[in-house]
């Protein structure tokens, strides 16, 4: 347990079979050169006092779908969720009905057969949505900001668009197509 | 009567934007003694780059300082605590109060006027005269052009003439226009370079654009104008700067002459200054409360006021934008904000009917809105990074920039009962808009419309008319004394030694984004200054 061996090219495109003409053109081109193999942490292996830690990171390479995650990102992200009184529990239980899914064909949370609690799928949309926008939204607090370029919505778009105010194309490079196509 | 000023100067500009940096510019260079009042901090631009990365907040604004001492309005301002009320209508006044002032986030596009937008009253029946004509602002039009460094195409017809090249060459378009304006040819637009005071080369020490795509809120590089550029030079050439300077009241001698402006400091002390001249350039809004804030005994109804027209005829150019889906990848978000302008509908006989109003591709995406909405549809990752990539990559969104006439009733009035976090009475702003705008914006969708059909547009959305931030009028100028504020020159019809520059002396907008004309106007008002000073 703790390794699931689904190229995100593969998962991509199982994902996709059934969706439009274009969405699954589109995901050719996205995962083309992409053969990494999504591998998560093994929180059953972490000694009690880092569990939960390892728990949350394995539940964040879950709902992320990445092995590769940005440690100092995850770290504050962590601490944040952790000043939560419901965190470890929505960790514990979100990673142990997710569990059953991590050796499939398919991305753990897109799997059609995965049924969450309300509170956990709550909870792993929230963290999806935190480690996507790199800001923590909820009533408790203003929203906090936990990630600029790490923010995975950046991931998504960085080969052939720039980061605002990190990547500009330099000079006249906007006139022609992205350099990565 | 108050005590002895603390400070005295020959000429004092009150705000730091473009208006009152390049006219303290001006004047400094000629030997003139200045201060520059600024209510804001100086901000450095690596710091306001990082601001935007670290806060949560992500609008044009949020990266920019917002002390109690100089309170701005926040993004949107609809639902901000700064005014006590706008509306009924969707307008969105924003401006900043920092040092250098509201272009540190502006769009950096500079066209002129027309010369008919000088005489609409003749012309088309329509709002105001100007008190000069557009060949009288034309010079100043060049040496603002060469103080901003504006880049243009000299060979693209025009509808301003010109006596002088553009300082500098046209920009490359970026490749999401030169995907989209075979469409909107197709729908009958045609496009030339816009005007924008953005370095396609290395200008004035400042570096070529690098195509950050970031233009606002912020240029990373400097290689888009913005005015600190000129409150810095002034400082060079002896112009001293008193920023966190707020100024809340004029005052009046018994010859009708302005004789001191009162400021307060972040720790509430007062202060003040004399001067033999005082000139108001604190962005139109602002510029009208120092106006109706200063009412006294001698002049009830405020300073400037005895037509009754300060405050009103607020106007804007307002706006409608669509956002397109395409079939095809149009990479926006890279390079400069819009490169290239269609005037078709800035000039006609139509402008008796309706309002003029031009058009351009925004090459600007905002990655956190669509992401929140990508999320929002359900999808998972890697689905979710597919899709949100493939939908950045063909989303483009297209804005009709309108015509709007001053009408009295649109301005501001003073809520003396309620105040900001700096003490000063709060804002309500009456605003309305009228029929000869909401029929502009009509026609203007008819042809938004087309392009989306053109280009085959999987999605398109439509906003309703908005305000563009564009702020003019209130202070406006003209030859009657009864029925304007300030002459032609800028200076108030009655007080001989206080002027006023920037968007609030215009007496019509036409389609011409404001900045390069209130450039041109400071420019003509600090001659005059000096040629006052001299008699
Ligand atoms: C998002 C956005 C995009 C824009 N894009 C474009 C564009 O592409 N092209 C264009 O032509 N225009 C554009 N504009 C408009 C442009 O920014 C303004 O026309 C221009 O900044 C006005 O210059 P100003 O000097 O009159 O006012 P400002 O630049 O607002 O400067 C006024 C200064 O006065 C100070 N001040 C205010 N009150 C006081 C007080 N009581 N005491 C002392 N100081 C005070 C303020 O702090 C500020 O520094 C845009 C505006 C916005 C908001
Ligand atoms: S594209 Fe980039 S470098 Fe060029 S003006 Fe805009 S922000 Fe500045």
């Amino acid at each position: 347990m703790g390794k699931l061996k689904i190229s995100r090219r593969a998962a991509a495109l199982g994902l996709l079979t059934g969706a439009t003409g274009l969405l699954s053109y589109r995901a050719w081109h996205v995962f083309e050169n992409d053969s990494s193999v999504f591998i998560i942490t093994d929180p059953d292996k972490a000694e009690p006092e880092g569990r939960l830690f390892n728990t949350f990171k394995a539940l964040s390479q879950i709902v992320t779908f990445r092995s590769d995650l940005h440690e100092p990102t995850l770290e504050t992200i962590y601490q944040v969720f952790h000043d939560e009184p419901w965190m470890a529990e929505h960790t514990l239980t979100s990673y142990e009905q997710l569990k059953p899914f991590i050796n499939q064909e398919t991305a753990p949370t897109s799997n059609p057969k995965l049924a969450l609690g309300e509170g956990q799928k709550w909870f792993t949309e929230h963290l999806l949505t935190t480690w996507y926008l790199g800001i923590y939204y909820h009533d408790r607090t203003q929203p906090i900001r936990v990630a600029y370029e790490h923010a995975l919505m950046f991931d998504a778009i960085k080969e052939t668009q720039p980061i605002p105010l990190i990547d500009a194309t330099g000079p006249r490079g906007w006139s022609s197509k992205p350099e990565a196509l | 009567m108050s005590n002895q000023p603390t400070h005295h100067t020959q000429v004092a500009i009150i705000g730091s934007g473009v208006a009152g940096a390049l006219c303290a510019y001006r004047l400094a260079a000629k030997g003139i003694n200045v201060i520059l009042l600024e209510a804001g901090p100086t901000v450095e631009r690596s710091d306001i780059v990082e601001n935007f990365r670290a806060t949560a907040k992500q609008n044009l604004t949020s990266g920019y300082p917002n002390p109690d001492y100089a309170p701005r309005p926040e993004w949107v301002s609809q639902e901000d605590e700064f005014f006590g009320s706008v509306g009924p209508d969707n307008m969105q006044p924003e401006y900043l109060r920092v040092v250098g002032g509201t272009t540190w986030h502006w769009g950096g596009i500079t066209p002129r006027l027309l010369p008919s937008d000088f005489e609409m009253k003749t012309k088309f029946g329509v709002g105001h005269n100007w008190p000069i004509d557009y060949a009288t602002l034309e010079p100043y039009y060049a040496q603002a052009e060469r103080e901003m460094g504006v880049c243009g195409d000299d060979d693209a017809s025009t509808l301003s003439p010109r006596s002088t090249p553009y300082p500098l060459p046209p920009l490359a378009p970026a490749y999401s226009e030169t995907v989209m304006l075979p469409f909107a040819e197709q729908a009958g637009l045609t496009f030339s370079p816009a005007p924008s005071a953005r370095n396609s080369r290395g200008y004035d020490g400042r570096s070529e654009c690098q195509g950050f795509s970031t233009c606002s809120p912020i240029c990373p590089s400097a290689a888009q104008y913005a005015a600190i550029v000129h409150v810095r030079k002034a400082q060079e050439h002896g112009a001293q700067l008193f920023d966190q300077a707020l100024v809340d009241r004029l005052e009046i001698d018994d010859k009708s002459k302005v004789s001191v402006a009162h400021f307060r400091r972040p720790d509430g002390t007062r202060e003040s200054i004399s001067a033999d001249v005082f000139v108001l350039g604190a962005n139109c809004i602002e510029s009208a409360r120092i106006l109706l804030m200063s009412a006294g005994e001698a002049t009830p109804a405020g300073i400037a006021n005895s037509s009754a027209q300060v405050g009103r005829n607020l106007f804007d150019h307002p706006g409608i934008d669509s956002t397109l889906v395409l079939k095809q990848p149009v990479f926006a978000g890279r390079g400069p904000e819009t490169t290239r302008l269609a005037e078709n509908f800035r000039e006609g006989g139509f402008r008796s009917e309706h309002a003029s109003w031009s058009f351009y591709f925004h090459n600007h995406l905002d990655f956190q809105i669509a992401a929140a909405e990508e999320i929002a549809t359900g999808l998972k990752p890697p689905e979710l990074d597919a899709h949100f990539k493939w939908k950045m990559e063909r989303t483009i969104s297209m804005s009709a920039l309108i015509e709007q006439p001053p009408v009295e009733a649109n301005g501001i009035r003073l809520d003396w009962s309620a105040r900001d976090r700096a003490g000063q009475p709060k804002i309500d702003i009456q605003w309305q808009w009228g029929e000869y705008e909401l029929a502009g914006a009509a026609h203007a969708k008819i042809y938004l419309e087309k392009i989306a059909k053109a280009a085959g547009a999987i999605e398109q959305t439509v906003t309703p008319l908005y305000g563009h931030h564009h702020l003019m009028g209130m202070i406006r100028m003209g030859e009657n004394p009864k029925t304007s504020v300030t002459d032609a020159e800028g200076r108030t019809h009655d007080h001989s030694n206080l002027f006023a520059i920037g968007g609030a002396v215009f007496p019509t907008g036409g389609t011409a984004n404001p900045t390069l004309t209130i450039a041109a106007l400071s420019l003509r008002c600090a001659d005059s200054i000096e040629r006052q000073l001299k008699e």
